[in-house]
């Protein structure tokens, strides 16, 4: 159901510009708090003079499902009474016939409800502008994407448990160069450690959104979804807790491989103790920003509360092999000059006429050995974040986010 | 003279590394955006205490 402006009827929206509902007709702006909430209207509160609405009213579901049938709920929009098809973990959407924004009730009472949500702080508009900068700014993105003409541009509310607790571990650890073993003991604090739980979504997408500033959560109410998409958790409880024991052991390693001596060590074993607990069930916002090239969707995900952007543009080949080219021409001739200039006097001067048999054979396997360990690795580390760049550009094209972000009821937002 | 030439070429074949290195840090910087966090903000107390050493 949509919330309607008290003033002229109309379906009101969430504005993050003004943190508040605005009427798309008469430009009214409402306190969300001060309209009742949705729940109110379902459960029959007086004060929001609402009769129960019986979930068979709105809400029909198949039991029994055979052959090509699929899990879908059908909502009927209480503005214009057309149906809408919504996915079994969406509570709200918006009515494809008229547009008016509408919350699916029994998907947010009882055990679905969120007890947090984090609002809307980017507007559409400033989604769009910093996704729009960053490919500006991107020196081997296809000219094609600097002009960003997207598909389709759409706020999600995305779930997410929040735990707490504490993580000791006791670990050894061995320098390559050392016999020695460290014994670690460590004890590790956390609060608000987030686990998306939408099975839809990717995560290492999500997590790369973060972080999130959780003191600006509010108590989740319906208001702040008017105008949004949003997802409802569908994560077993079981998996939720040991996605978070795996995100908390990731932080905890991560740590402990950067603490100094940062030189080369392995860790020869740990025992993690967990002792996490959830605490809240919290919506945080998301925009779905997708980009086609020559039918290929990429979907950058903007942090609706930071601006965060998350994604990657398909590389310039002709820029990206001129760089490489262009730089290798120009590093040899600069070589060149200052070896001709300095380097040969300079070893002139140091082996005057002739070099001993011994020491300079000795010497050109030294700084053979040197030059191609020093490249090797050189070109390890340049392919490796080539990889990272690639793995990112498959994620931003994943079909799964796209379809994620696609499927919602129309092309609006 | 060979030992001259040797230095060169190795030099080279090094600048051919770290010109790719560079690229490819450029790259990175230009085309991708955001990364996971290294350390959490969630993360409100970590100690480490060192609490002995061993020879394997």
């Amino acid at each position: 159901m949509a919330k309607n402006c008290p003033g002229c009827g109309a379906p009101m929206e969430y504005d993050p510009g003004f943190d508040s509902l605005v009427c798309s007709s008469c430009g009214n702006i409402i306190d969300p708090k001060t309209l009742p909430d949705a729940d109110d209207f379902y459960y029959g509160n007086e004060e929001a003079g609402g009769e129960p609405v019986p979930v068979e009213d709105t809400l029909s579901e198949f039991d029994d499902l055979t052959g090509e049938m699929y899990d879908c709920h059908i909502y009927t929009c209480s503005q214009c009474g057309g149906e809408v098809v919504v996915t079994g973990t969406e509570i709200s959407t918006r009515c494809a016939f008229c547009g008016s924004t509408s919350v699916v009730f029994n998907r947010i009472s009882k055990e679905h409800r969120p007890d947090l949500i984090v609002p809307f702080k980017v507007t559409k508009e400033e989604a769009l502008d910093r996704v729009q900068k960053t490919l500006d700014a991107g020196l081997f993105v296809q000219k094609k994407f600097r002009t960003l003409s997207p598909e389709c541009v759409r706020g999600i509310y995305i779930p997410y448990f929040t735990y707490d607790g504490v993580v000791t571990d006791n670990q050894r650890h061995q320098r390559y160069s050392s016999e020695n073993v460290t014994v670690y003991d460590i004890d590790a604090e956390f609060r608000n450690l987030l686990v998306e739980s939408c099975q839809a979504l990717d995560d290492r997408s999500t997590e790369m959104l973060e972080p999130y500033d959780m003191s600006e959560a509010v108590d989740f109410d319906t208001s702040y979804l008017m105008g949004f998409y949003s997802n409802i958790q569908d994560l077993p409880a079981r998996a939720s807790k040991g996605l978070a024991e795996l995100k908390a052991r990731k932080f905890i390693n991560t740590r402990m491989y950067k603490m100094p001596p940062v030189t080369m060590k392995k860790n020869l074993g740990s025992s993690m103790q967990f002792d996490l607990h959830r605490t809240a069930y919290v919506l945080l916002p998301v925009w779905f920003v997708t980009i086609n090239d020559n039918g290929t969707p990429y979907t950058y995900l903007v942090n609706g509360q930071t601006g965060k952007v998350v994604g990657s543009a398909p590389w310039n080949k002709v820029a990206l092999i001129g760089a490489i080219v262009g730089s290798c021409v120009l590093s040899t001739a600069l070589l060149t000059f200052i070896y001709l200039k300095f380097g040969v006097p300079f070893f002139r001067e140091l082996f005057p006429d002739d070099v001993h048999i011994f020491t300079g054979a000795t010497l050109m396997r030294v700084i053979g050995g040197l030059t191609i360990f020093g490249s090797f690795s050189l070109f390890v580390i340049a392919l490796r974040k080539i990889r990272s760049v690639w793995q990112k550009m498959t994620l931003s094209r994943s079909l799964m986010t796209f379809i994620f972000s696609k499927k919602r009821q129309g092309g609006i937002r | 003279m060979i030992l001259i030439i040797t230095l060169y070429a190795a030099s080279i074949v090094a600048s051919l590394g770290l010109s790719f290195l560079f690229v490819s840090i450029l790259l990175e910087r230009s085309n991708s955006y955001g990364s996971q966090e290294e350390s959490s903000p969630s993360m409100k107390r970590f100690k480490v205490m060192d609490v002995n050493q061993t020879k394997l």
